[in-house]
């Protein structure tokens, strides 16, 4: 998929996934595995603003306005998350064209 | 010890010496085939395995940690088998404290906060520290119920639960000197898991339940670390403990009045 794609795409955190956040990470556990996967503080808020919005492209305008940085470098990092997500059964995502 | 998993029909332990105990599949039954020894021998495996169990089937977090209540909250004591949490209790005890729990402390969130409960109020204490005490100190451990390569106390209960205020963990160290306190900054999830209880319940609802509570704790509860160094007693950790307690709990009556 493109990196277009996925940041128009509709991505979903399915319900085998629940994450918390702890004082220097965020805890991400596939309840379907037992497997348990650490973020760092701005993977953790990523992951949290892709759950809320649920497109990358809204998500990554929050972060850029969060961070002061430019929407593509965000969005850059975001579809490099999301890669690393999806392979890790994490995130689910439903192209623009289906 | 070998424990039998059966989704339906519970967890059956089958223990030598200490009979047999099946905790039903939801927690609110333990049937107990104890062996012919007294109460206080089997009733050690009951308090310290079958209850925390079934605690973590109803819905609590159970971490293995001792815990105590000053003026209302509950300090939890975290450490390896065999460091001394057991006989700095003991201490705290002594000084004013009131006995939360020995071995488990069953936690829960609620309203933003967790919440520590009560377990067994006993206390099984070395030999070697009983030797320590002086003969005032005994009589205030409560009724001695047993004896063996330990001494069994039955403390008075307090049943109350109480929000959890700080946890210490407590770490044996080459230097000598008095015990140490200091914080450990970010307790990630790993630290606080190498402390839970029960890891052989996986079920989604319970893995989910104890990341919420790790993560509240870690978020929320500060975790200090106290140096027990070369030649310093049970009784000198606890007062490090305390004294470093009732600083906190000064620290957090200013800020709540400023």
């Amino acid at each position: 998929m493109s990196p277009d794609d996925l940041l128009d795409s509709t991505i979903r955190i399915p319900d085998h996934v629940v994450y918390r956040e702890f004082a220097s990470e965020t805890v991400v556990l596939n309840l379907g595995t037992g497997k348990y996967h650490g973020l760092n503080a701005t993977g953790g808020r990523m992951l949290d603003a892709l759950g809320r919005h649920g497109t990358g492209r809204a998500a990554a305008a929050e972060l850029a306005t969060a961070y002061g940085v430019p929407t593509d470098e965000v969005e850059r990092d975001l579809v490099e998350l999301c890669n690393d997500l999806l392979q890790r059964d994490l995130i689910e995502v439903c192209r623009p064209d289906e | 010890m070998r424990v039998e998993v059966d989704p339906d029909g519970g967890f059956m332990f089958r223990v030598p010496r200490f009979g047999r105990y099946l905790v039903s599949a939801d927690g609110t039954q333990i049937l107990c085939a104890p062996p012919r020894r007294p109460p206080w021998f089997w009733e050690r495996f009951l308090l310290a395995r079958a209850l925390p169990l079934a605690a973590t089937l109803r819905g609590y977090e159970v971490l293995h940690a001792g815990a105590v209540v000053r003026d209302g909250r509950a300090v939890g004591i975290l450490g390896d088998r065999g460091v001394g949490k057991t006989s700095v209790s003991l201490h705290l005890v002594l000084g004013g404290a009131r006995l939360l729990t020995d071995d488990a402390l069953s936690l829960e969130r609620r309203d933003g906060r967790v919440i520590a409960h009560a377990g067994a109020s006993l206390l099984s204490v070395r030999s070697a520290e009983m030797r320590l005490l002086a003969r005032a100190e005994t009589p205030r451990l409560g009724t001695r119920i047993g004896s063996g390569a330990k001494r069994y106390f039955a403390l008075e209960p307090d049943p109350a639960p109480a929000p959890l205020a700080a946890l210490y963990q407590l770490v044996r160290t080459e230097p000598t000197g008095a015990p140490r306190v200091t914080t450990v900054p970010h307790p990630g999830v790993g630290q606080l898991m190498a402390s839970s209880f029960i890891s052989f319940v996986r079920q989604p609802a319970r893995l989910a339940r104890q990341l919420d509570v790790l993560a509240a704790i870690s978020r929320g509860v500060p975790l200090f670390q106290v140096e027990l160094t070369s030649g310093s007693t049970a009784r000198d950790a606890a007062a490090a403990l305390a004294e470093h307690a009732a600083t906190l709990d000064a620290g957090r009556a200013a800020e709540s009045r400023g």
